[in-house]
């Protein structure tokens, strides 16, 4: 995924072999990127780990079906979140990513959406479609979160941060786990905001 | 360890009982430390494990959502476990995440290795560093590595060991104490068993014994023990009492012993005195058979000497040398002689009887000729075997006809038995005398007639003494009785035996047995020199090639008083007269390298023999060859001694016409008268003494020719004489004929052989042999009897 640029023989084989030893030690696809990773890779990794912490209603989870991640609106991502999802499993799920134009296709169809800023417009409209399935509305939309969504993500410090309303997870029967929670910029609880 | 083996066993038992006891403790703790470290470390890893989960299961989200802050602030959370001294999280690729360091900064501690990771901790000298998986839904996204010192466990260990070392010492000490009280229950036995040995091998009480009550071995060993002491002192005991009985028995033995000795040395005592008892006695009969013999010794002579006047003068007389007699006369003398002579027998036989009782008498055994002796015997009683016309014939087996016996009993033994045959043979009977072979070693004499014989009922009275077979008989049959008793004893005492067989009315046999070869015992009788020949003797040479001659020439000459010198070979013969002078020379022509004549020669030619005399003795009887030489005389061989010394004398320049006197010394003066008449017979000149004393004067005064020496003299006895005699100058070479009736011993015949010239018995063959014997000695011819010629033997 990185590019690397071409460089002499030896510069190559160390790369090569830190690229070896940190294959050995990480079974699964390095994340070892030359340069630190833009926000878009972030929140493109945020969006597949937020699978791992949310706990989906029993009806919502089909072992046998691939947990869908759905993008809604344009992709920021390219194909950079189906390289990631390669492989990787979220609850013991495989991961595959689709996209969608209509929401009522997309909460029929996935477990995790991301809505992004350009479908920001429709947004009460989306929510609530969603609201009615079990999904876990993440975007990048400004005051996602206060708006109804669940996850938001924001920019603080050069970072990528994530605002999280528990209270519109709990109303779609999506429980967070506290981990999430604890790493959150701020929580909205269902007893409301909480910083 | 010697030093441990010599510590007392109260402390070895200590000692070990804490060492072993000690050791089990240091073991026991010592695994319960180990344990208790094991399971502390194992409690302390899943303690931090557990710490580690927890941390790696919050921060995984942490790790995820790449917020490091939120990680640190989870780590922090340990901040209530004081011993974690570092917490760090890396993400996969080996990049420090988070870190929390209560400790402050400290290394990074190194990576576990793969094999550690299996276990996911290590376990440094300091502290523990674990790490575990940040797992997040399933899957590692990173390493949470926490540190923890080791101080707790530490803490832990050293509680747990100073407990240890305390709860050992005091365990030890405790033991010690409990183990040193206890030990006695092992080591007081055995130590009362040291002492109670001790003090029996020092006090020797067999009857101390131990206490061994217990059960276990010491009780046993202690019961062994008393056993073994009992069996000691029972044997003790019986050793003490085995003493004491030995001690006792030997007192009794001692006891014993001593009364013993002193019953031995009484018997010796006795023994003595019984044989000092036996010796006196013993003495007592040497003395008194020394007496009776020296009673028999002085008998005989005293009996002798009368008889032998008796027999003398009566031979004399019935001889007619003193004058005529008439036919009665002579008739009477006749048997006055026959008598004496009768008589002189039976002494001789008494002496002769009692000296073989004695066991005195001396045999002097020498080679002789039975045929010889018997034909001597039959002549003495040819006479009678003539007056009663009777036959006698000799028949000697030639192997035995030479023995060695002594010869003179030997004839009387023969004489005995043929005067009995000839005594009890009737006229015209035959007696026969034979010698047989008599065993291997023996020969047998044997007389056997035709007489009266013996009754069976009387032969063994014959050999007895003074046994004759009729009393009454005695006066037709004169005999002593005496006769075959001596005969048998004189053979018994020869090693020899008698033996008779008789036939009544038919005859008798009377044998003798005797050795061949008698055991010559006795000691080589020393011949009687025959003269002493002075050293200026005249000396005269004898040619003579043939040895024996020589040897009876010179024989003679010597006995005639000449020194003799030989020569066998006419050569010898010249060197001898180159030497020295001769007064005489008799020569032989026949001689092996020059003839006589040639050495007569040379004789005349030598210069110092050149005139002496020659007389030439040869086979040759032509006197007249001679005649025209020079010689003085020619005598034919066989030689004659008389005239032999007869030429002698008369070639010789210094006349021998005197007839030198005769002494006679004799202490009886009967026996004196007789030798007188009987030498006057001779021609001789006699000088009769009556005692050694005078003769002695009587040959310092006359020149003697001879010496005629009675034995038995009073003052000076004959032997006494001899020694004197020869002391003197002229009696020194002046030869004596000892005469004598004495009976005398073998020492006694050595002294007087040395001395005298010849011995001669009075009484029993005249005087003839003495009268012999003077002419043989004396240097002239005997005027009136014809001498014997001596002839050469052949």
């Amino acid at each position: 995924m990185a590019s690397q640029r071409p460089r002499p023989t030896l510069r190559a084989v160390t790369i090569v072999c830190v690229a070896a030893l940190s294959l050995t030690l990480c079974p699964a696809a390095s994340w070892a990127q030359p340069s630190p990773p833009t926000d878009t890779q972030v929140k493109a990794a945020f969006l597949y780990n937020f699978g791992k912490f949310v706990t989906w209603p029993p009806a919502a989870e089909r072992a046998d079906q691939p947990f869908v991640i759905g993008i809604l609106g344009d992709d920021p991502f390219g194909d950079m979140l189906d390289q990631m999802v390669v492989d990787r499993a979220i609850r013991g799920r495989k991961v595959s990513v689709r996209r969608f134009t209509s929401v009522n296709d997309a909460t029929a169809h996935c477990q995790l959406l991301f809505i992004s800023a350009s479908a920001a417009n429709q947004l009460p409209d989306i929510l609530r479609a969603t609201s009615r399935a079990s999904v876990l509305t993440v975007s990048d939309a400004e005051g996602f979160a206060e708006r109804g969504g669940m996850i938001g993500f924001r920019i603080e410090d050069k970072r990528v941060r994530f605002d999280i309303n528990a209270a519109a997870a709990a109303s779609s029967g999506l429980a967070m786990s506290s981990q999430l929670l604890k790493l959150a910029r701020s929580v909205v609880s269902p007893q409301g905001p909480r910083e | 360890m010697p030093l441990l083996q010599n510590l007392p066993v109260k402390w070895k038992l200590t000692w070990f009982s804490i060492l072993s006891s000690s050791i089990a403790l240091a073991l026991a703790c010592g695994s319960f430390l180990v344990y208790e470290r094991i399971t502390f470390r194992d409690a302390m890893v899943r303690n931090l494990s557990t710490h580690a989960q927890v941390i790696a299961f919050n921060v995984g989200s942490a790790v995820l959502f790449n917020d490091p802050a939120a990680a640190t602030e989870t780590l922090a959370a340990l901040r209530a476990e004081p011993h974690i001294t570092a917490v760090r999280v890396y993400t996969t690729d080996g990049k420090l995440f988070a870190s929390y360091l209560p400790a402050g900064p400290s290394e990074q501690p190194a990576l576990l290795t793969p094999a550690e990771e299996l276990r996911g901790y290590r376990f440094e000298s300091k502290q523990l560093v674990l790490s575990r998986n940040v797992i997040a839904d399933g899957v590692s996204v990173g390493k949470v590595y926490l540190q923890s010192d080791l101080r707790e466990m530490d803490e832990r260990v050293l509680r747990y060991a100073s407990i240890v070392l305390v709860v050992l010492l005091a365990s030890l000490v405790l033991g010690g104490l409990i183990s040193s009280r206890l030990q006695r229950i092992i080591s007081q036995p055995i130590l009362d068993l040291v002492d109670v040995a001790r003090s029996i091998s020092t006090q020797k009480n067999y009857a101390l014994r131990v206490a061994a009550d217990s059960r276990d071995e010491l009780g046993l060993l202690g019961k062994s023990f008393n056993e073994m002491l009992a069996q000691i002192e029972t044997r003790d005991g019986d050793l003490h009492r085995a003493h004491h009985e030995l001690e006792r028995r030997v007192e009794e033995r001692t006891e014993e012993l001593r009364k013993e000795i002193l019953e031995r040395r009484r018997l010796e005592q006795q023994l003595r005195t019984k044989n000092e008892e036996l010796e006196t006695q013993n003495r007592q009969v040497e003395q008194a058979t020394r007496l009776k013999s020296e009673f028999l010794a002085n008998m005989s002579h005293e009996l002798r000497t009368p008889l032998n006047a008796i027999i003398g003068f009566s031979e004399l007389m019935h001889e007619g040398r003193v004058g005529a007699v008439s036919d009665t006369q002579k008739e009477y003398l006749g048997d006055i002689l026959t008598s004496g002579q009768h008589l002189l027998q039976l002494i001789n036989d008494i002496l002769d009887l009692s000296k073989v009782e004695a066991g005195k008498m001396e045999f002097r055994p020498e080679r002789v000729q039975l045929p010889s002796v018997i034909g001597e015997v039959r002549e003495i009683l040819r006479t009678l075997a003539a007056n009663k016309r009777l036959h006698i014939s000799t028949e000697v087996d030639p192997s035995v006809s030479e023995v060695v016996v002594d010869a003179g009993k030997l004839k009387q033994v023969l004489y005995n038995f043929l005067s009995n045959a000839l005594k009890f043979t009737p006229e015209e009977g035959s007696i026969a005398v034979r010698v047989v072979p008599e065993g291997a070693d023996k020969f047998c004499l044997e007389v056997e007639d035709t007489g009266i014989g013996i009754q069976p009922t009387d032969l063994d009275r014959l050999f007895k003494e003074f046994q004759q077979l009729d009393s009454t008989s005695s006066k037709k049959y004169a005999g002593t009785g005496l006769g075959l008793a001596l005969t048998k004893r004189m053979l018994e005492a020869q090693g020899g035996s008698v033996r008779v067989r008789s036939t009544p009315g038919k005859g008798s046999v009377f044998s003798a047995i005797l050795p061949r070869v008698a055991e010559l015992t006795a000691v080589p009788v020393q011949a009687f020199v025959h003269s002493i020949v002075p050293a200026d003797a005249p000396l005269v040479l004898v040619v003579e090639d043939e040895a024996r001659d020589l040897a009876w020439t010179t024989r003679v000459l010597s006995g005639a008083g000449y020194r003799v010198q030989g020569a066998v070979s006419g050569r010898e013969a010249i060197a001898r007269i180159g030497e020295q002078r001769f007064v005489a020379i008799i020569l032989d022509l026949l001689l092996p390298d020059e003839s006589g004549w040639d050495v007569l020669h040379a004789i005349r030619r030598e210069g110092l023999n050149r005139d002496v005399p020659v007389i030439v003795a040869s086979v040759v009887a032509e006197k007249g060859i001679g005649a025209g030489f020079a010689i003085q005389d020619y005598l034919v061989k066989p030689l004659r001694a008389d005239e032999l010394l007869a030429t002698l004398r008369s070639v010789q320049r210094q006349p021998s016409s005197e007839r030198p006197a005769i002494l006679v010394v004799d202490d009886d003066p009967k026996a004196l008268k007789l030798m007188e008449l009987h030498l006057q017979q001779l021609g001789c000149a006699v000088i009769a003494r009556m005692s050694g004393k005078s003769g002695l004067e009587a040959v310092a005064e006359v020149p003697l020719g001879a010496v005629v020496l009675d034995l038995t003299m009073p003052e000076m006895d004959g032997f006494e004489f001899l020694v004197r005699l020869r002391q003197m100058d002229r009696g020194r070479t002046l030869p004596v004929i000892v005469w004598t009736s004495k009976d005398l011993t073998t020492e006694e015949r050595d002294r007087l052989a040395s001395a005298a010239q010849a011995l001669i018995l009075k009484g029993q063959t005249g005087a003839q042999a003495l009268l012999d014997e003077l002419k043989a000695h004396l240097t002239f011819a005997a005027r009136s009897a014809p001498a014997e010629a001596a002839t050469m033997k052949g």
